[in-house]
Parts: structure tokens; C-alpha cells; sequence
């Protein structure tokens, strides 16, 4: 099989040590999108190095193109290192922010207090008629989480970082050569 | 001491060995023209900027070095897309200046902006922008050695106007530097792992029926005398894909000839019964392999590339090398002559005999046919020295035909818009290489539909005193296009009749150049010495049958040993 044939489809982190300068993601996300591939989350920041920055995408994709897509964005002169992992093999976070609508029921705002201490939610702001609350977690955890505050609570907003990832990165490509 | 940024590009330019740059100046790039008029650096005027591209491309594979073109910003840019797409494909290294508006009106829609770094950043190798004159040198520098280095491709460097009019009061020498401000790329090329390479040897010496192939990688690589050291040492018969023509000379008797679409048969079949293929610079294009499921199905595949990410791109292969083509083949003619136990490989190149036998092509000449493409361009073969000649070419048919019947003796002396088929590529190219090579003859081996796309080149190599030979192949139509029609459309031709307009003696003369139809070879042999000695351009139309046809051919989705050698519905 060659890089770029048919597999199962998986979610798949690619992340991208690259330098912190302008363009860097256009060109980078580029290459995903010629490959027809689409984004479902990005986060790019700082690492401890000046003037580095570290790229996690989270995209939906076989394991072929997930090593073409890494191959490929491995050669563009800006990225320093890069490696793929199925979104199950690593340790993921994403943060979770959402406003809920809580009106005059007093009920509400009791339940949700209690739900946001059962599940570690941060309470960031209250006031008369809604709560914001923020949740850590991994991908599937922060979606239990949103299920779980949709089947009680109206959300009048919802903002997901995507999953960032702390993994080895560099050549060490899973099916190495 | 003052310094502008337009200074600090030419001085750049001059400290790095730069003779010569293609250019069309324009409201945002008259800083650095200005720059240049105080410069020994030699300009040379296009007519168009992808012309311009394109002559730097041609002086960069005629040469092996950088090949520059400037262009002013927006429709100057847009123009040079083709021309950077073209050399991107064929890893040529191109370096265009390009002037942007000023910097207060970047994103203001200002007059002949362009996003021109977000346009060519899938294209080309590296983009940048430069944002004040201090950071000029380095980001010049930055392009040579990203564009020169591992596998070379173009950069282009996006300067605006007041940039290039910031005046600095430090001298060059304060700025001049050496290193790139690109922390992620290491401009030494990998190093080849020595395990694989054990290995390759190991599998090259044990194999029966040998085949090398080589690649645009070879001639980029410059590992001629290597691969033919390998080649001698193995017995292996060498095919190339058309990069790689004249990687190896043609005439030798271990060369096949090129593979593929319009490759030799005798070769695809080679290659289809080869038990070892050790494809060295290849990126196994679609034009290359054919069916790639059925490519060289029986072979232990060895790839060598500098090129991390070509590997399993295209084809699977069994053993991967990843470096330098000059060096692998280095190390793998060391470590078979270390180990070598002598296999001679006879019923292969007895093999290979009888393939060679069996297609070879004929020569017979039809009646109705006066002159024939392909002892047109045979001619050259004849009248012109091995070696004293460069040749380049348009897309389509007379791409094809070159590519057949042309023998290369040595690399960089076949040039080609081989990735992108860039028709209007051969006569700007063909500018470019004779710059670089004044004392080659070139000739481009052109179709009347790729010559008039870029025919204005031909008042640069008037008013800069660069003669060429243009020599057109001119069946009145977009022949590639009308050979598919007939072959896959069944004959429904559509908008591939150019219809004889224009007449093209008459329109090169009117450039100044000498135009001159054939129409017999005694007539094309006269044309082509006298050519050689003029001191302008010559453009030898030669009327060919509209008919004519490329064989062999692989159609698109079948195997290489599916080759057909006539036209398939002949007699019918």
C-alpha cells in the first residue's frame, strides 16, 4: 500500500513543531487541505523554545495519508519536527467554556453548582440569568460533559479549544523506514 | 555610509556569484532596478514574466546554478505563478525577486497588489516577505541556500517598495551573513543509512535481471559518473524517465532509453521483468510508471531519494534509501566492490537483445508523408557534434518525439517541462540555457501551440543577443490534444485546429530573427548549419502531417507492458 491509499478512518493527531513566524500555518494546513482532509481542530502555541511553536491538528483519516500528510509537512523549510498518533494512543486536553441559561429557576442554579463540583467544572462567572462554566478533559470526556449540561441546561454558548497533546515528535514515524 | 535595501539585493546578489537575472521592471521593483544600474550583473528583459521564469529555469538546469528573475508586484507576480509551478515540479532552483506596494498599503487592495507569498506558497519551495532592509541580506541568502540545497526548488522573495528604499546608515559588510534564519531546515543533505545501503548491495548483487532507473534526482545530484560506475560494475541495463535523460549517454550500450507513456517499448518491458529495480532520483510520476499496481510488479523495489516524504508516495517499495544520489551511488559501488562475486547477468542481456530487436522502431517513411517528426528530429543526431548541443522543448507531440528520437550525451543538456507540461516553456527556456551555456548551440524542438504561447521571447534574444534555434514542428494543431481526441474521443475533434494561423516565417521575421520553412530534410540539414552559424535566432518551421502520432504509447490507466506500438485503430 502506498501512502495515500484507502484504510479505516480514524481520528488522527498530527502535531508540528514549527517556527513562530507568519505563514507558517498557512502553509502547513495547506498541505491538509490539498489532501482533501478536513480540520476538526487546531491549536497553535509557544513552546518553551523563542521563537517555536507547537501545531496540533485533529483530523479524521487513515493511517496512509495521516504518514503522506506528516511526510509531506515534515519537508516545508519552517516546520522543525513532526509526528502523527491516533487521537487513542495519546494524552489529550481540550478545554471547554459554555454559558448556560439558567432564568429564575433557583432549582437550576442549585443543580448546576452541584454538577459543576461532581465534575470538576470551574465556575467562571454567575450572574442573574446564566452561568459559565469550564471543563478540562479529553476529547471524550469534555463531550460527556456537553451531553450531560445539554440534557438539563440550555447553552446560550459553547467555545472547544480542541485537543492539544503532549507526545514525542520528530522521525520516529510509526511505520518507520 | 547609507545603504538602501535595493542596494543590499544587488549586493547580495554579487557577493553570492550571481552574473545574471531575468527580469520586466515595474512601479514596485524600480528601487532594486535602480540598484542594478550601478551593477555589473547583467539584465536581460523579458516580454512577459512567465517567460522570465522560464528563462531562469532553462539557465538553472543548463547550468546547475540558481537561475533569478525579478518582477514587479501584482500582475507581475501573478505572471511568474506558471513559470514557479513549472520549475516546483521539476525541482529546479529559481529564485524570484518580486516588488510588493508599500508596506502602509499591504491588505489595502492598493494599485497592483498582490497576496503574491499566499498565491505561490503550495508552489514553491519557501515564500517569504521581507519587512525592513536590515533583515535583506539574510532573507537573500535564505532563498539561495533554501532554493540550492536537498532537493532544489524555487523560492520566491517578496520585497516592498519601501523596503527596498529604506536607507540604512551602516555599510554592507555590517549585514552581510552567511546563515539562514530557517531554524527547521538543515541544508546538508541526509545522510544515507549504511545498513540499507549493506543491503542494497547485497540484493543488486544477487539479482538476475537488474534494471536501474534514473531520474531528474541524477542530473540534479550530478551523479552521471556514479551511476554509470554502477551501472559498468553491475551489468545492469540503466532506463531513465524523462528528468533523467541524458543522466546516462544514450548511446551507451548498458542505456535503454526513457520509460513510460511515450517511453521506448523495449524499455518498459525491462522493466516489467526486472527482479531488482533500483530507481535512483525518481518520484514514479503517473507519466512514468503507468498502471502503478502493475509497475515492475516482479521487482525488489530500492529507492533512493533525498526526498523523505517520495518514499511509498506513489509506489511501495522494498528498501528505502533516503540521501544524495551521488552519494548512495558512491557507497553502493564501494561496497560492491568490496563484496562483488562477479554475476554476469548473460541470459538477461540476452533478454534485453531481443527486446531491443523486436521494437525496434521502424523507419520507414510513409508516402504521403514528407517529412516525418521523428527523422526531424533524428537530424539533429546527425548534423550536431555529440555534446555541442542543448536542446529543450515545448509539451505535447514535440516533447515526445524529442524525447524518443533525440540522443542526450550528457545531463543537463535535455531540458524539459517534464511535472507541470508547461506548454510555451522550450524557446524562453532554450534563452535561459544559452546564457548559461554561450558556447552550446541550442535548439528547441517546439509545436506551433507551445511555440506561440511564449513567441514574444524571441525580441528578448534579439535585443539581448542570445541566438537560438527554434525548430517548430508545426502541424496546425495542438497535436497531443487531437491524438487523444482520435484515440479516446473517437475522433470528435474539438478546439484542436490552429488552422495555420499564424504564418510563422512571417512572424518571426517581423522580430528580427531569421524565419525560414522547410520542406524536404536536404532543405532542414541546409537550415539547421546555417542556423548554427548566425548570430541571430533562427525559427525553422517544419510543416508536418496533422495526423502524425506518438508511438509507443501506454494509454492512461494501463500497465507498461501494455504498450502499444502503432495506432490501434489503423486499418480498421
Amino acid at each position: 500500500m502506498t501512502l495515500r491509499e484507502v484504510g479505516e478512518v480514524e481520528p488522527v493527531v498530527i502535531i508540528a513543531i514549527v517556527e513562530d513566524r507568519p505563514g507558517v500555518l498557512y502553509k502547513v494546513s495547506s498541505i491538509i487541505r490539498r489532501a482533501g482532509v478536513n480540520i476538526d481542530a487546531i491549536t497553535v502555541a509557544r513552546t518553551v523554545e523563542d521563537g517555536v511553536s507547537r501545531m496540533t491538528f485533529l483530523i479524521n483519516t487513515t493511517r496512509g495519508k495521516a504518514e503522506y500528510l506528516a511526510r509531506q509537512i515534515e519537508k516545508v523549510p519552517t516546520v522543525i519536527a513532526v509526528g502523527w498518533h491516533l487521537l487513542k494512543d495519546v494524552h489529550s486536553l481540550e478545554v471547554m467554556l459554555a454559558r448556560i441559561s439558567l432564568g429564575d429557576d433557583r432549582h437550576d442554579r442549585r443543580e448546576l453548582a452541584l454538577l459543576a463540583k461532581t465534575l470538576s467544572l470551574k465556575i467562571l462567572e454567575e450572574t442573574a440569568n446564566n452561568m459559565v462554566v469550564a471543563a478540562v478533559g479529553s476529547p471524550e470526556e469534555v463531550e460527556r460533559v456537553i451531553e450531560l449540561l445539554m440534557s438539563k441546561f440550555k447553552i446560550l454558548d459553547l467555545a472547544r479549544s480542541g485537543p492539544t497533546a503532549l507526545t514525542e515528535v520528530g522521525r520516529a514515524w510509526p511505520e518507520s523506514f | 555610509m547609507s545603504l538602501s535595501g535595493a542596494e543590499a539585493i544587488v549586493k547580495t546578489l554579487e557577493r553570492l556569484g550571481v552574473r545574471v537575472v531575468f527580469g520586466i521592471p515595474g512601479g514596485s521593483i524600480l528601487p532594486l532596478y535602480d540598484a542594478l544600474y550601478s551593477s555589473d550583473i547583467r539584465h536581460i528583459l523579458g516580454r512577459h514574466e512567465q517567460q522570465v521564469a522560464h528563462m531562469a529555469d532553462g539557465y538553472a538546469r543548463a547550468s546547475g546554478k540558481p537561475g533569478v528573475c525579478l518582477a514587479t508586484s501584482g500582475p507581475g507576480a501573478t505572471n511568474l505563478v506558471t513559470g514557479l509551478a513549472t520549475a516546483y515540479m521539476d525541482s529546479s532552483p529559481v529564485v524570484a525577486i518580486t516588488g510588493q506596494v508599500a508596506r502602509p498599503l499591504i491588505g489595502k487592495d492598493a494599485f497592483q497588489e498582490a497576496d503574491i507569498v499566499g498565491i505561490v506558497t503550495p508552489i514553491t519551495k519557501h515564500a517569504i516577505q521581507v519587512l525592513s532592509a536590515r533583515e535583506v541580506p539574510r532573507a537573500i541568502i535564505t532563498a539561495f541556500t533554501i532554493a540550492t540545497t536537498r532537493r532544489p526548488g524555487p523560492v520566491l522573495v517578496d520585497v516592498p517598495v519601501d523596503v527596498q528604499r529604506e536607507v540604512l546608515s551602516e555599510a554592507y559588510e555590517g549585514l552581510a551573513t552567511d546563515t539562514i534564519d530557517v531554524k527547521g531546515y538543515n541544508p546538508m543533505p541526509p545522510k544515507p543509512s549504511y545498513d540499507s545501503i549493506k543491503k542494497a548491495a547485497r540484493v543488486l548483487e544477487a539479482a538476475e535481471r537488474p534494471v536501474i532507473l534514473a531520474g531528474g534526482g541524477v542530473v540534479w545530484s550530478g551523479a552521471s559518473r556514479e551511476l554509470l560506475d554502477l551501472a559498468e560494475l553491475l551489468g545492469a541495463p540503466v532506463a531513465t524517465t524523462l528528468m533523467g535523460k541524458g543522466a546516462i549517454p544514450e548511446d551507451h550500450p548498458l542505456a535503454l532509453g526513457m520509460i513510460g507513456m511515450h517511453g521506448k517499448a523495449h524499455a518498459n518491458y525491462a522493466v516489467a521483468e526486472c527482479d531488482v529495480l533500483l530507481a535512483v532520483g525518481v518520484r514514479f510520476s503517473d507519466r512514468t510508471t503507468g498502471r502503478v499496481e502493475s509497475f515492475a510488479e516482479q521487482a525488489f523495489k530500492i529507492h533512493v531519494d533525498i526526498d523523505a516524504s517520495e518514499i511509498n508516495k506513489n509506489v511501495k517499495v522494498d528498501l528505502p534509501i533516503v540521501g544524495d544520489a551521488k552519494e548512495v551511488l558512491r557507497l553502493l559501488v564501494s561496497e560492491l566492490v568490496r563484496g562483488l562475486k562477479g554475476g554476469s547477468n548473460e541470459a538477461w542481456h540476452r533478454r534485453i537483445r531481443e527486446l531491443k530487436e523486436t521494437y525496434v522502431e521502424s523507419s520507414s517513411e510513409e508516402p504521403h508523408c514528407k517529412l516525418k517528426p521523428s527523422r526531424v528530429v533524428r537530424m539533429l543526431n546527425e548534423v550536431f557534434a555529440p555534446g555541442s548541443l542543448v536542446v529543450t522543448t515545448g509539451v505535447g507531440q514535440n516533447q515526445m518525439w524529442a524525447a524518443q528520437h533525440y540522443i542526450a550525451h550528457s545531463p543537463r543538456t535535455f531540458i524539459t517541462s517534464g511535472g507541470l507540461g508547461t506548454m510555451g516553456f522550450g524557446l524562453p527556456a532554450a534563452i535561459g540555457a544559452k546564457i548559461a551555456c554561450p558556447n552550446k548551440t541550442v535548439v528547441d524542438i517546439d509545436g506551433d501551440g507551445s511555440f506561440l504561447m511564449t513567441v514574444q521571447s524571441l525580441a528578448t534574444s534579439v535585443t539581448e543577443n542570445v541566438p537560438v534555434i527554434a525548430l517548430v514542428l508545426n502541424n496546425n494543431a495542438l497535436g497531443m490534444v487531437r491524438q487523444w481526441q482520435y484515440i479516446m474521443y473517437g475522433g470528435r475533434f474539438i478546439a484542436s485546429d490552429l488552422k495555420g494561423v499564424p504564418d510563422l516565417v512571417a512572424l518571426t521575421r517581423s522580430f528580427g530573427v531569421e524565419g525560414v520553412r522547410v520542406e524536404t530534410y536536404e532543405e532542414l540539414r541546409r537550415a539547421l548549419r546555417e542556423a548554427t552559424t548566425s548570430e541571430v535566432t533562427t525559427v525553422i518551421d517544419v510543416p508536418i502531417p496533422q495526423d502524425e502520432k506518438v508511438f509507443p504509447m501506454v494509454l492512461p490507466g494501463r500497465a507498461l507492458r501494455e504498450v502499444l506500438l502503432h495506432d490501434p485503430t489503423r486499418g480498421r
